[in-house]
């Protein structure tokens, strides 16, 4: 009990050390379409063939409107609840450090169905969660009739996430009820979603909803699991899956047993206490131009090393998804390798002008 | 003339029937992923064109018909509705609608949907009028 007092106070006091993202996890839709966040934070956990996923949405300030998050599920979730206070926050700082104070740290780092059918709904803080069951026209309809001004290329990503897995957890945030609540700018209500399925996967394409071509995707994406994960697309730096197409936009920044203290933090928050006593941290930061995140993170945490193709979003085989991502290169991106490449080569040849000299 | 002659020339004047008759030519535009298909189209100078608007997407779309700077108009304008205004449509979910419109002078002409960030979004295609 100490520690979880103790930990709840650092992070909270921390907070104003560590630079903080803005968290939420599917693509946020405001009174006028998506609203643009700093960065999205969410943690994929997968023991015993129970995926927790643990986001948080933020409030933003905004006094009117009704803001709203769709984000697509891979099973039908069998408890939905408020997170713990620390979870996200603990994951922030074991992959960065509080700085001293003074110092700034950049962070920049169809079918015409019918109804979709309502699996579970509940109220958390001033969200109102609804977890649907229906295909890309239903679950669109429904969200347009609650309230929801979906972006133009809302049809298609539905469509998406439909082909896999029909169900969606819809959350409208109500700015005034959060006002009414005295939550300030920046208070982030966690949520945990525990989600039984053989089959995990982080849904990234979600994020780019309403963004507009070359605007960058920002997120932190946590895995802990029972293995190392193999995890398709591959990350920048992960573990070479012979057959996996390298997906630029994500960077692999940890990769190790989670340490003692982190798992110890962890499991003392609110409805964490369901960790075994060791796993594995993966952490991958995303920075992708919205029309280049055309995926999903499939994670194969058994030590098979097969991540399902169609849980990263590419039912049509290997060889289309290695295209797709290899298409949706950006052009910067491919000028800044060869600038880097063009930089070392120069370098090199410099420095052993000098020794010869 | 031969047996064989009347009943060609009758085959013929049946074919030409309907270009001939007063009933306009039908095009069938699917709106889709926020886009339309087709994304152009011609049509012939005075010609009356009956469009069937299909909205297969869960949000509402439009159909407006108009010049480069009407289209503009309407982007900034706030009109909710454009049900019975001459050359426009608005579509519901899942809806079907038809709009006939006739075609002035020879030229083009955009079609578009101004639902917020639908036009730059490219909900948008050309008629080409000769
Ligand atoms: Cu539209």
């Amino acid at each position: 009990m100490a520690r979880r007092l103790l930990l709840g106070c650092a992070l909270a006091c921390g907070a104003t050390l560590i630079a903080t993202p803005a968290y939420a996890c599917g693509g946020l839709i405001g009174p006028n379409g998506a609203v643009n966040l700093a960065r999205t934070t969410t943690l994929a956990a997968y023991h015993n063939g129970i995926e927790h996923y643990v986001t948080a949405f933020t409030f933003t300030g905004a006094t009117k409107g009704t803001f709203g998050s769709i984000v697509p599920l891979p099973g039908i979730p069998t408890k939905v609840e408020r997170g713990g206070d620390w979870t996200l926050q603990r994951l922030e700082r074991e992959v960065a450090p509080p700085v001293p104070k003074g110092l700034f740290l950049d962070h920049t780092g169809v079918a015409f169905a019918a109804a979709p059918e309502i699996i579970l709904q509940t109220k958390i803080d001033a969200l109102d969660i609804t977890v649907l069951k229906g295909g890309a026209f239903a679950v669109g309809t429904w969200a347009e009739q609650h309230g929801f001004n979906l972006p133009p290329d809302a049809p298609s990503v539905l469509d998406f996430y439909a082909r896999r897995s029909q169900i969606f957890m819809a959350a409208r945030f109500d700015a005034a009820a959060a006002a009414k609540r005295g939550q300030r700018a920046g208070d982030g209500t966690p949520i945990h979603l525990t989600i039984p399925t053989n089959n995990p996967w982080v849904p990234l394409r979600i994020l780019a909803l309403g963004k507009q071509g070359s605007e960058v995707i920002d997120a932190d994406v946590f895995l802990l699991t029972d293995n190392v994960p193999a995890m398709l697309p591959q990350p920048v730096g992960g573990r070479n899956l012979a057959s996996a197409p390298l997906a630029t936009g994500m960077q692999l920044v940890r990769s190790e047993r989670a340490s003692a203290s982190l798992m110890q933090d962890l499991k003392i928050d609110k409805g964490m206490g369901w960790m075994p006593k060791s796993m594995w941290l993966t952490f991958i930061r995303l920075a992708a131009p919205a029309n280049t995140l055309g995926y999903d993170l499939a994670i194969d945490a058994t030590g098979q090393n097969q991540p399902s193709l169609q849980a990263a979003g590419f039912p049509t085989g290997i060889a289309a998804a290695a295209k797709h991502i290899r298409d949706s290169l950006p052009l910067w991106l491919a000028w800044t390798a060869a600038g880097a490449l063009t930089g070392g080569l120069l370098t090199t040849m410099l420095r052993r002008r000098l020794r010869t000299a | 003339m031969t047996l064989a002659r009347a009943v060609a020339a009758l085959l013929l004047g049946a074919a030409l029937l309907p270009a001939c008759s007063s009933s306009p030519r039908t095009i069938t535009v699917d709106m889709r992923f926020s886009h339309y298909l087709p994304t152009a189209m011609d049509v012939r100078a005075g010609e009356t064109v009956r469009f069937k608007l299909v909205n297969e997407d869960p949000m509402t779309h439009e159909f407006i018909i108009g010049t480069a700077a009407q289209q503009e108009a309407h982007e900034v304008g706030g009109e909710i509705d454009h049900n019975g205004l001459p050359g426009q449509a608005s579509l519901a979910p899942g809806e079907t609608r038809t709009l006939s419109f006739t075609f002035g002078r020879a030229g083009s002409l955009i079609f578009a949907c101004h639902r917020p960030g639908h036009y730059a979004y490219g909900m948008r295609g050309t008629i080409t009028i000769a």
